[in-house]
């Protein structure tokens, strides 16, 4: 049995999420697919079970080409794949949510008995007890997880895809979803499994491909490779020297840290998906990088420093201050900028001068001189009655940001601002925002780009860069240490003594 | 994990979404009984099913649009177009029988159109529904400008047979829909409808055909605004462009009041029943209690606005918390560990 994706590209908005992607699986080899953030390992699954449609390229089954085109069509391929956003539906129950694709039937009618059966064997395989009635959205998140597996194997395939289970998983619950692997694949199953757990890939699979920005980097057997090696083909740097003292350098860090002007101090962050919580300090003229792996927790820090989830008690010039919601936020004196533009950024029907103004009238009440905004930060644009959607998105996000730097914050909250915008409009946001850090703004700026950070952070004295792993600090890098190695490699979870 | 027991059948009812339905509709019946001058015994139930049954099959339709995710706005005109339908065929010669199967198709196949908009052409179902609601409406006014008269008296005998001297036959008319929708519940499809009512996309990547469930639920509620015209055909004996212009919103309070969440997902359509006999109910209260007829609509509104948040509270613990958070009383303690 082999499964054949031959030159596979897809384009997302101009940039290549998958560029000419080739990928042959054989029965009976568990294969890992590794790569950062963006590298295009979810895509890839994606476009095997049906999810995305490809702009181009063949997927052939055992060497007879096949059309992929709904997760209803890869099912009948038996083709089946877990999903890193959970497929699973937290009304329905537990059995309900396991058979959901082939419900045992007798006659019309569903076979509550048989359902309950079968969900019951697949539980037991999963160590999962009983739970067959309860909503699925009652049980705590790894269960979700395991029951997201357990939806696949109830199923009868032959190419079982497995995107990112194991990183909501306890190591227990990774043994068991190992065991599984292999009785599949002593079955003959082509089985590819995605994991940024280093260990885990190393335990679970037989060969190893590696992705790098939508390209296959190189396809190896695990026996013949390590660590190192590895890291190499993701980062695509040849002298990869890593960094092992980013514990201790860590701990330095927070002593000096500790020194300085502390702008604000927040307590037990809650990261909700990892069910953990963080303590942050900012200084004043600090920029903290935040860094990791999509989905450990790094936008949950902004999000509720400005008051879009939970209340937070914060401390903030050394008093104390309870952010409920945005416009409270606001007003102390925080902003906030998303590289979601569209939805979290600009009012697309309206002009330039509008949108920088928004904050300040709307919600301080104060007058502005929007042109000076645009002359200062030096948005190109015809006039400001212009369209802010005529803009590119380099400009569209200076604007945006004038709207905030306007309103002179103590801290900016940064979301993955430069998302979506070319390389010279990246490097005019960092000089404008180095100035502002300079002139004794603060700022935390998450980044899903481990060079942007570098670029940002890298031989800064007012800079770190925080790494998160697993809803949890992994490490804490500063001047030198600031490289794309080390960010890869703290986010991989390898900072983190527990490992 | 210890396994859970199965709920008994009287804490499984006081837990389902239906409860504040059920609750709300034996108040205001009580209400009715003790506290106005209508006199509550078997001919009132009688007179009060009667009037009440074209509407309750709306309110089954539209509750499993609305438990798909979606919601249907152009019933009432589907209603009126068959209802002038079937009263000038019939008035024209056809046979009864011949005449109800029509009007039966051309109701199923009025909601067809909104499920193929909504689900292959994906266009936002209020849209669809609102438009195709102008032009179904269109049509009845085409059919006939002014309320005509059936000639003949078959619809309305029937409508008014009871059997055993008590049970009116025309109970029927909920009957069959309701028992159909009893079936597909039990069916892997009525599991189906479900999870596209939660989420689209997890639907969707599960496998589950989203664009046919979807045009089935707009075929049912079509065949359930044809099966409540030929109940209000025959309640009034004859045809009317505007018949039901103001009954789609109304099914929809009913199903709200019913516990169907508006987000999808949540809820049955038995509630819904008992939302729509409630809504009954307080008009009925505001008739009896002799209110001035110029605070009639107003009142009523004002109760209805409270029942549809107390439902909604009552019913589904995610916006309990959401809507008690908006008016500020929940505020989530920070527990510092």
């Amino acid at each position: 049995m082999n499964l054949e994706l031959k030159n596979i590209s897809k384009l997302y908005g101009g940039i290549h999420a998958l560029k000419n992607a080739s990928l042959i699986l054989t029965g009976g080899d568990v294969r890992a697919l590794l790569g950062g953030n963006g590298s295009g390992k979810s895509t890839l699954i994606k476009v095997a079970s049906g999810l995305v449609k490809p702009d181009d390229g063949e997927i052939f089954l055992d060497g007879v080409k096949v059309a992929i085109h709904s997760p209803k069509a890869a099912k009948r391929l038996k083709i089946v794949a877990t999903s890193q956003e959970l497929s699973i539906l937290p009304n329905l129950s537990v059995g309900e949510n396991i058979t959901l694709c082939n419900m045992p039937t007798r006659g019309l009618f569903t076979n509550n008995n048989k359902m309950r059966q079968d969900t019951r064997r697949v539980l037991e395989r999963l160590g999962l007890g009983d739970d067959i009635d309860t909503p699925v959205g009652d049980l705590p998140i790894n269960k979700m997880y395991l029951i997201e597996f357990g939806k696949a194997i109830f199923q009868d395939f032959d190419i079982l895809m497995i995107d990112e289970i194991t990183s909501a998983l306890y190591r227990e619950d990774v043994e068991i979803v190992k065991d599984i692997i292999k009785q599949y694949k002593k079955l003959g199953k082509i089985i590819l499994f995605v994991s940024h757990r280093m260990s885990e890939i190393f335990s679970i699979c037989d060969t190893v491909t590696v992705m790098r920005s939508g390209e296959i980097i190189s396809t190896v057997a695990l026996s013949q490779t390590n660590n190192e090696l590895l890291l190499r083909d993701m980062t695509g740097k040849s002298d990869n020297t890593v960094d092992s003292n980013i514990i201790k350098e860590f701990q330095q860090s927070v002593a000096e840290s500790k020194k300085r002007d502390i702008l604000l101090s927040v307590k037990d962050l809650k990261i909700k998906s990892y069910n953990t919580s963080i303590d942050l300090d900012v200084s004043r003229g600090e920029i903290v990088g935040v860094a990791g792996l999509q989905g450990h927790g790094q936008s949950d820090i902004v999000k509720a420093l400005f008051g879009l989830s939970d209340p937070l008690d914060i401390e903030l010039e050394g008093k104390p201050v309870r952010i409920d919601n945005p416009k409270h936020s606001v007003k102390q004196g925080l902003a906030y900028v998303s590289g979601d533009r569209e939805k979290d950024g600009s009012f697309k029907s309206h002009d330039l001068s509008e949108n920088i103004k928004v904050v300040q009238e709307l919600v301080l009440k104060k007058k502005t001189n929007a042109l000076e905004v645009l002359k200062q930060l030096s948005v190109k644009y015809a006039t400001y009655k212009q369209k802010i959607t005529s803009l590119s998105g380099g400009n569209q996000q200076k604007v945006i940001l004038g709207r905030w730097i306007h309103t002179n914050p103590l801290l900016l909250l940064a979301n993955d601002p430069s998302k979506g915008i070319d390389v010279k409009a990246r490097s005019e946001l960092r000089e404008i925002l180095w100035e502002l850090a300079d002139g004794g703004m603060s700022m935390i700026f998450v980044s899903s780009d481990e060079n942007e950070l570098v670029s940002l952070c890298a031989n800064k004295k007012n800079a770190r860069v925080i790494v998160l792993y697993e809803g949890k600090i992994a490490a804490t890098l500063k001047g030198s240490q600031v490289t794309r190695d080390n960010l890869i490699f703290a986010s991989l979870g390898k900072g983190d003594k527990n490992e | 994990m210890k396994p859970i027991q199965p709920l008994s059948p009287m804490r499984s009812f006081t837990k389902s979404t239906s409860a504040p339905a059920v609750y709300l509709f034996f108040v205001a019946s009580l209400f009715v009984a003790f506290f106005t001058s209508a006199t509550f015994d078997l001919s009132y139930a009688e007179s009060f099913m009667n009037s009440n049954i074209p509407l309750i099959c709306l309110v089954i339709g539209e509750g499993l649009v609305v438990l798909t995710g979606g919601i249907d706005i152009s019933l009432g005109a589907i209603l009126s177009m068959s209802n002038v339908l079937i009263v000038t065929l019939i008035n024209g010669g056809m046979p009864v029988g011949a005449a109800i199967v029509v009007m039966l198709v051309t109701s199923i196949v009025a909601g067809g159109i909104n499920g193929f908009m909504v689900g292959v052409v994906r266009i936002n179902p209020l849209l669809t529904t609102y438009a195709t609601s102008i032009i179904y409406g269109g049509i009845a006014l085409v059919i006939t400008r002014t309320p005509i008269f059936l000639h003949t008296p078959v619809l309305s005998d029937f409508y008014m047979l009871e059997l055993l001297e008590f049970l009116p036959l025309n109970l029927i008319f909920i009957l069959i829909p309701y028992a159909i929708w009893k079936i597909i519940k039990r069916t892997p499809v009525g599991t189906h409808l479900y999870a596209v009512g939660e989420n689209e996309s997890s639907a969707y990547s599960s496998g589950i055909n989203v664009i046919g469930i979807k045009i089935f639920v707009y075929c049912f509620s079509g065949l359930t605004a044809g099966i409540g015209a030929l109940a209000i055909t025959s309640l009034v004996q004859g045809g009317n462009p505007l018949l039901g212009e103001s009954m789609s919103l109304t099914a929809i309070s009913a199903v709200v009041i019913g516990g169907i969440s508006l987000a999808g997902g949540k809820g049955d359509l038995g509630g819904g029943i008992f939302g729509c006999m409630f809504l009954f109910m307080l008009s009925n209260i505001i008739i009896f209690l002799g209110v001035n007829t110029f605070w009639q609509e107003l009142l009523k509104t004002l109760i209805l606005l409270i029942t549809v948040v107390l439902s909604v509270i009552l019913s589904d613990k995610q916006e309990r918390t959401k809507i008690l958070k908006g008016i500020g009383y929940v505020r989530k303690p920070i527990d510092s560990k």
